[in-house]
Order: structure tokens, then sequence, then C-alpha cells
């Protein structure tokens, strides 16, 4: 099977499709006839697609929090209980149903009912199968997207979409390097171009799904460039399959400037490529997701984090903000947790909205340097693929010329390391083998100089590792403490 | 806990360390400080610390195992990283293989219960039963009260349960303590295979 990014053929998927519905019982039940009809009889306000859009129209941000449990009536009443608080739901798959165990999923399921408790951190969707999943989505008023980690989502996706689920996050790459250890970069890429497909599929009916590449990929200081090279590729890819509404997102760096400068920078770069392409009739939206680091364990701090998300995003103009909780230092939170998060966030949006949209100088260069960069990345990506954005990343990914940061994925290189300037913006301290031109190097370079000076210490891994930890102790940059 | 039944050694040890970082003076190139006589004799016996790190289960939360295996490394000790995505059975072989001092197993995405249950077990039945066995990270879902997490873990058989923000410095003192206990109640009765939880010794 040689990867590349053309439209599967029809025969090839209808024979994929009846292989993949026999990963676990419940496929059988995901006829595309029915989803088709499921889909077309959800109302406007329950369509994930006409929220997005009139998000954009009105320039309002929708909240957005990450919940899933692992029964199904205490996951709709988990849904419940977030609806009054939040703009569109989220249903986070556990951890064994996005590595397709759908075994130690179906035993999580039985010891929580024998606990009591949810000992899954998520829904297992593919267990409850279609009926459950529909059951849901009835019984709640607002879309609700499937929100996951599963580098062969297409069983997954078959059932959700089946039963109304109405946008679905993530990626070939996005959902394969932070997510896994051991899956191939083309086994991933060519997995998730089989859901961009069946979303195309359901736009030919007439029915619009939203597709999100994920956007923070590891959520450990990942240089924009990083994540935009990601999300802009991953759009070209669900283009390709004949998806049409897209989300577009990345994960808070913490420097304002920086993160707002990412923000406007991403919307100019996909419209750029999308266009160059030869893709016209598409929806974008973009997603800005609040820290995705560690959190302070106190929840007064973790509320700091997460307002100052709020700031940029709503500063940045997004369509949606995936929030934070207080509880996030601890793991898994309760709905109480969730809402307290989704609250503290409403409340900075409302009162940044009518202010006006910052626009320094400062901001501009922030946008232009990463704008550069991705051009950069592109442009050697297209040149190893000889053209074509599937194979061209994958070689890219082989060989280091692409590579994120502290990514589990042995498809990683890992050599790619970022660091803090003295500012508190995330910038490169080795490309590794990512070609970059002079000017670009010499700039991030000078700026990690700027910051070893005024801790009068030489940038090394550690001062990486005392960023990755700052925030949850308190501050930005990991500063050495006063002697 | 053990820090109660030797009282100051851990905390003057932490100290030390403390003093060590908040100068940014890293552990390579630490000798190892001594203090006291006391001190000398325990850490004369000892030639290495050798631990098993790694994620267990369907986790692939990396970005604690590199900090670990950086800070442990520096700290001294021998670090067998197993990575993410870590089954028991892999621990386990690769505690025996390496004849290791201790497993280090973290677990963040709140399967924890699920996936470090029978760890113990799983080492007895393979002649390591007395292995030092540490679990740390998010270990259950919800914020729950510490001290049923951590009763919940040492129940199954860990030696040694830690939140998520605890002291890493400090962490590394008491496993070093452990290790070398463990080593000093070793010494002329080689055949015996202890294992009664070191936190429950209060």
């Amino acid at each position: 099977m040689e990867l590349n990014n053309k439209r599967l053929d029809d025969d090839v998927f209808d024979a994929e499709r009846k292989e993949i519905l026999t990963g676990w019982h419940t496929g059988k039940d995901a006829e595309f006839d029915a989803g088709v009809k499921q889909q077309s009889a959800l109302p406007k306000s329950k369509q994930f697609s006409a929220v997005l859009a009139k998000a954009e129209v009105e320039g309002n941000t929708l909240l957005q929090p990450r919940a899933g449990v692992a029964l199904l009536r205490e996951h709709t009443a988990l849904m419940l209980g977030l609806t009054p608080h939040c703009d569109v739901l989220p249903t986070t798959i556990d951890a064994y149903t996005r590595l397709n165990r759908y075994e130690d999923a179906q035993k999580g399921i039985d010891r929580s009912r024998a606990a009591g408790t949810s000992l899954l951190n998520g829904f297992p969707a593919v267990n409850h199968g279609v009926s459950s999943c529909a059951a849901l989505v009835e019984s709640v008023e607002k879309p609700i997207q499937v929100r996951h980690g599963t580098p062969d989502a297409r069983l997954l996706g078959e059932i959700t979409l089946c039963a109304g689920f109405s946008s679905y996050e993530g990626g070939g790459i996005s959902y394969n390097i932070p997510y896994a250890k051991t899956v191939s970069l083309e086994k991933s890429i060519r997995d998730w171009q089989y859901c961009d497909r069946l979303i195309g599929r359901y736009e030919e009916q007439g029915v619009r799904i939203n597709r999100e590449p994920f956007g923070p990929l590891t959520g450990t200081l990942v240089p924009p460039f990083v994540s935009h090279v990601v999300a802009i590729i991953e759009g070209l890819l669900a283009l390709e399959q004949g998806a049409k509404c897209l989300t577009l997102g990345y994960g808070q760096a913490g420097n304002l400037v920086q993160d707002v400068a990412a923000m406007r920078a991403l919307r100019n770069l996909a419209h750029h490529y999308f266009h160059k392409a030869g893709f016209c009739d598409y929806a974008l939206s973009t997603v800005f997701h609040q820290w995705m680091g560690g959190f302070p364990e106190d929840e007064a701090q973790a509320t700091a984090v997460i307002c100052l998300g709020a700031l940029a995003a709503r500063m940045a103009e997004v369509t949606k903000i995936i929030v934070k909780t207080p509880h996030e230092a601890s793991g898994v939170p309760t709905l109480e947790a969730n809402i307290a998060g989704l609250r503290a966030t409403r409340q900075m949006v409302n009162m940044i909205a009518d202010q006006t949209r910052p626009d320094g100088e400062d901001i501009t260069q922030e946008a232009a340097i990463i704008e550069a960069e991705v051009h950069a990345v592109m442009a050697n990506i297209y040149a190893l693929g000889n053209g074509d954005i599937a194979r061209g990343v994958v070689t890219a990914f082989g060989n280091g010329q692409f590579d994120i940061p502290f990514s589990p994925a042995l498809a990683n290189c890992g050599k790619l390391t970022p660091i803090r300037d003295n500012l508190g913006a995330v910038r490169v301290f080795d490309f590794g083998e990512i070609p970059m031109p002079t000017d670009i190097r010499a700039f991030h370079h000078d700026k990690i100089a700027e910051r070893a000076k005024a801790e009068n210490r030489e940038a090394s891994f550690d001062m990486v590792v005392d960023d990755v930890r700052a925030i949850s102790a308190s501050k930005l940059i990991g500063r050495p403490a006063a002697a | 806990m053990l820090a109660l039944s030797k009282p100051g050694y851990s905390t003057i040890c932490s100290e030390i360390l403390t003093h060590y970082i908040n100068q940014n003076i890293f552990f390579d190139e630490i000798t190892m400080p001594s203090h006291g006589p006391h001190m000398k004799s325990e850490r004369a016996m000892l030639e290495s610390y050798k631990v098993v790190l790694g994620v267990i289960g369907s986790d692939c939360h990396v970005v604690g195992n590199r900090i670990l295996d950086r800070f442990l490394s520096n700290a001294g000790i021998e670090v067998v990283n197993l990575g993410v995505m870590v089954s028991q059975e892999e621990f386990m072989l690769a505690a025996q293989a390496e004849n290791a001092d201790a497993i280090l197993v973290s677990s963040i995405y709140g399967h924890g219960e699920i996936d470090c249950q029978g760890l113990r077990e799983l080492c007895q039945e393979n002649g390591i039963g007395d292995l030092l066995l540490y679990v740390g990270g998010n270990l259950v879902i919800g914020k729950k009260d510490w001290k049923d997490v951590e009763s919940l873990f040492l129940e199954m058989g860990y030696d040694r349960v830690f939140a998520p923000n605890m002291d890493l410095a400090n962490a590394v003192c008491v496993l070093k303590d452990d290790i070398d206990m463990q080593r000093i109640s070793r010494l002329g009765h080689n055949s015996t295979r202890r294992h009664a939880p070191i936190a429950a010794v209060i």
C-alpha cells in the first residue's frame, strides 16, 4: 500500500468498511443510511457545524469542556450537568478504546458498575454501541463532539457519527505522535484518511460533520510553527477526502503576544495553503486550548492559569476555547470542577469581548516569524513528497526534518528542543534536523541567549526541565531560585 | 513512614539536595554529600542504585517520565527507562534482567487502579517478591482524599505512593534510604524474602 494524498476509491473504502465494522460486535449496527437519517434529523442547535458557523458570523467565542465517564447513565448526567455552562459538549473517550482494546474497555465498564464509580478515564463509545450513543445525543440539547486520541479511529467514527455526534476530533499525525508509542505514521495517516472519507461521504449526503485536528500535540512547550504545520497538513488531508468544515487548533504557550500572534497566523496560513491546493469551498474556524502542561495543585492558582488562557483566546478572537479545570493537577475532574473552569473562563471572555483588539508591533512581528517558520517547513515537506503532502510528512518525520517535542512515539525523532526566552515565549534551543533559514535560527538563538544572560547560566536541558515544571510551581519561566 | 523510624535522615538529605538545587549546582557535579560518620558507613557499603522506570498500562504521558529519568540520573541512580505504555510483565522482566533495586511505576491518565493491581503478585511469582515497588502520579479518577488513595495502593503491595506534585529531591532521598535499608536487612539472611509495605510500618 503506497500512501498518498488522494481521495480513497469507493470500492477500496467499501471493502475496508466491511472489515472495520467487524472489529467489535457493536459495529454491525453502524449503518450509513441510518446515520445520515439520524444526522439530518438533528435541529440546527445540535449541529456542531451550524453552531460554529453562527459563532464565526457573530464573533462569539464558544466554550467547551472535556468530560467522559464509563457508564451511559452517569455520562448522560455529566453532559446534562455541563450543558448550562458551556456552548458545545464533548465526549472524551477512554484510553483503552483509543488503543482499540475493547475487551479491556469492557472490563473497565464491568468494574465501574461493580465499584459504583467510573474506573475509566472516558466514555467507551464503541462498547456502548450505536443505540446507547444515540440515546445520549437525544438526551442533550447541544452539539456533541467525540474527543479522544485514537490512532485508528475508524470503528469509533463509524459508530459515533451514525449515532449523531456531529464533530470528530483528531488526525493521522496529531492522534499518533502524542498518543502512541509504536504505531507507524503511514498507518495512522491512512486510517485517518478513512475517517475523513467517511465524513466526506456524510457531506455528500448533505450532512456537515465538523473535523478538528488536535492542535496542542504533546502540550509541552510546543513552538507554534510545529503545531501549525500539523494543523495545516491534517486540514489538507481532510479536505482531500471531502470534509468541508474544519476547526484548526493551538495550545496556549503562555506568552500573551506569542499566543495572540499564533492564532492570527494560523488562520492566515490555513487559508493560504488551502487555496494554494485548490480548495475554496470550506468553512474554517479556530480552537484555542487552555494550558495543556502541568498545572498548580492549588485551585486558586489553577484558576489563574485558566483565566490567562481565556484572556489570550478572546484577544485572539478564536471561535472556541477548550476549557481546563482547577482539578487539572489531580487528573480527571469532577462535574463541579469542570463548571468552575467554565465559569471562570466565561467571566474573563465577557470582560475582554468588548475591548479593542490589541494590534501592537510585537504581535505583528511574532506572527511574521511564525509564518516564515511554517513556510520553511511546508516547502521542505512538499519537496520531500514530490508535491504529495502525505508522503512528504512521513519522510520528514522519518529523517527528523519534522519533529515534535516530548513525544512518546518511536516514529518521531525527538531532537527538537524548545525552551522559553526571557519573556516566556517558546523558542527553539535545538532544531534537530529541521531545515530552517539562518535568520530564523539566529533569532531563536539570540532570544535564548538573552535569557541565559539574565539568569547567569548556560541554556541547557536542565533549563528546559525547569520550564516544564514552572507553571505548576506558580511561574511561567523556570528561573533558578534566588541564591 | 520510614522517615519517622529514622528521624532526620531524609529531611537532612532533602535539605542538602534542595540547597544544591537552589545554588543551581546540578547533581552530576556533586559527589555524594557526606554528612556524619553514621551516614558514611552506610554509604560505604553501597556501590550503586538501579531502578526500572516506566509509565504503566495504556498511558502515554511521557513528559514526567523524561523529567524523572533526568532527575534520578543526575542524582546518581542508574535508570532503566522503559518509557510509556509499559505492561506489568515488562516491568517485572526488566527488573529481573537488570537486577534492579526498585520498580518505579507512573500512572497519570486515571486508570492506575486497574493497571497497577497485581504487579506485586507477579513479582512474587517470579522470585523477586521483595523488590521495592513505588507508584506515583494521578492514580485514580477524580480528586480523592490522598490518604484513601495511598492506602489503596499500599494494600496492592506498593511500598510507597507518591502524589503528582511531590518533592523530587525528597523522593530521591527516600528511595536511596529504602534501598539502603533493604540491603542492610538482607545481610545475614539472604534467603529471607521480606515483604511488608514500608509505609505501613508507621
